[in-house]
């Protein structure tokens, strides 16, 4: 189960998306999960090995390193991703709850042909309004979550070059210095650039599903 | 998601691009992703390991490599890479909505065009004209911004194309002056040329294809001027109109069909 399987099953959501969904989907396996796989991981890949203090001190680097990277951005920007793209899959549930009745009912007898039953592209009413615009919002409060989670975490979205620590078994204060500083900050700005242009998106869906719902009740009053 | 998947998308693309951009599809994935994945990577690999400097000073090696490396080549050429292949996916966009239209009409059971099944609507190549040529065209003119882009913050970035064997740091806390040396520089100088040559390669594919492009669309005018000129003077202005409409149903049809049958 890797980012490819991820693929396959939200691949599977897209077609009963908005067009905002969809290039939503697309942003989110291009730029972020694809960026994240194939360049980020590695800036990232000897954060430890080639994290540097200036002691012969042994276990000091060890404790240094842990009391500045809790969790490292790589981790938190794959359960980031994780937390994101699961919501769709209430829908997908949602959409094969459905499928499943209508299903029933033909083989109790109702006239409905079952092939097209499989390919029907079911339209975004009724509870399945709600299911969405549920996944919607949770999506949209994973992102803000985690970019405060990070901001808290990392005080601030830049790496420094240097860090001071005195924790123990630190003689006194002992400099640390980061491996690649300033191309883990250009990924950490440019993910959270990214993260934010997703969040717009989900804005400008959920303001798209709330005005066709409201335009459909007065319609239906007038 | 990996360039494999990549790879997977951008093929669904090929088949409405032009020859022109078929070849560009090709030389991108050959000789430059797959030289990235398979070559380039190794090459780099060893890069902050091997970076050494004249100096027990712990600390100067990490802020000299960061000093002189802020964004390693390989990271820059993956992201040029997926930037400079993304404008293809708004064709396929506006494919996909095209295709989605046509079977909102053959379901709703218009009669204009003759298609079997709906497995004909899914196969079906469109031609590039009218609003497609238009999103075709700017995703080539974007790609062509992309490429650029990318080669000037390359040069900008490292002052030339060329891996020096010495690069001279006194970053803090380096004592004075410190010499550092750079792991396999004439590799990656080699590398380097060899990205920036098929780079450039791709973009005078794309300024060819760019140039075809406007070529077909102005013929194509001169060709609709030159055929309503023929026209008897007393045919109005509707009649002349619904006899483009008709011609252009007929010939997208007929087309469709042996887009399909080829």
């Amino acid at each position: 189960m890797d980012w490819g399987s991820l693929q396959a099953v939200l691949g599977g959501v897209n077609k009963h998306s908005t067009s905002i969904g969809k290039i939503w989907l697309t942003v989110l396996f291009i730029f972020r999960i694809m960026i994240l796989v194939v360049a980020a991981e590695r800036v990232w890949g000897d954060e430890q090995q080639d994290f540097v203090c200036n002691t012969l001190q042994p276990g000091c680097r060890n404790v240094c390193y842990d009391h500045f990277f809790p969790v490292s951005h790589i981790r938190l920007w794959a359960l980031q991703l994780i937390f994101v793209s699961t919501p769709a899959l209430l829908v997908a549930m949602h959409v094969a709850y459905t499928r499943h009745e209508k299903k029933r009912r033909f083989r109790n007898g109702e006239k409905i042909d079952i092939e097209e039953l499989k390919n029907e592209k079911m339209h975004i009413r009724g509870p399945l309004w709600w299911t969405y615009t549920g996944s919607i919002f949770f999506r949209l409060v994973f992102e803000a979550v985690f970019m405060y989670v990070f901001y808290y975490m990392y005080d601030g979205y830049q790496m420094p070059r240097l860090v001071k620590c005195d924790a123990w078994p630190c003689p006194n204060t002992v400099d640390c210095f980061v491996s690649r500083p300033t191309e883990k900050t250009t990924f950490t700005i440019f993910m959270l650039a990214v993260s934010g242009i997703c969040m717009m998106l989900n804005l400008a869906e959920l303001c798209y599903l709330v005005i066709k719902i409201c335009m459909k009740e007065s319609r239906k009053t007038t | 998601m990996d360039w494999g998947a990549l790879h997977t998308i951008l093929g669904g693309v090929n088949k409405h691009s032009t020859s022109i951009g078929k070849i560009w599809l090709t030389v991108l994935f050959i000789f430059r992703i797959m030289i990235l994945v398979v070559a380039a990577e190794r090459v780099w690999g060893d890069e902050q390991d091997d970076f050494v400097c004249n100096t027990l000073q712990p600390g100067c090696r990490n802020v000299c490599y960061d000093h002189f490396f802020p964004i390693s080549h390989i990271r820059l050429w993956a992201l040029q890479l997926i930037f400079v292949s993304t404008p293809a996916l708004l064709v396929a966009m506006h494919v996909a909505y095209r295709r989605h239209e046509k079977k909102r009409q053959f379901r709703k059971g218009d009669q204009k065009c003759e298609f079997k099944d709906i497995e004909e609507i899914r196969k079906q190549r469109f031609r590039i004209e009218g609003s497609l040529w238009w999103t075709y065209t700017s995703s080539i003119f974007f790609r062509l911004v992309f490429e650029a882009v990318f080669m000037y913050a390359f040069y900008f970035m490292y002052d030339g194309f060329r891996m020096p064997r010495l690069m001279k740091c006194n970053a803090w806390p380096c004592p004075n002056t410190v010499d550092c040396f750079v792991s396999r520089p004439t590799e990656k100088t080699v590398f380097t040329i060899f990205m920036i040559a098929v780079s450039s390669i791709c973009i005078l594919l794309n300024v060819a294809e760019l140039c075809y492009l406007l070529t077909k669309f102005f013929l194509r005018r001169s060709k609709k001027a030159g055929n309503s000129k023929q026209q008897p003077n007393h045919e109005n202005k509707e009649e002349t109109k619904q006899n483009e409409m008709n011609e252009l149903i007929s010939d997208s049809c007929q087309n469709t069909v042996i887009g399909f049958t080829s």
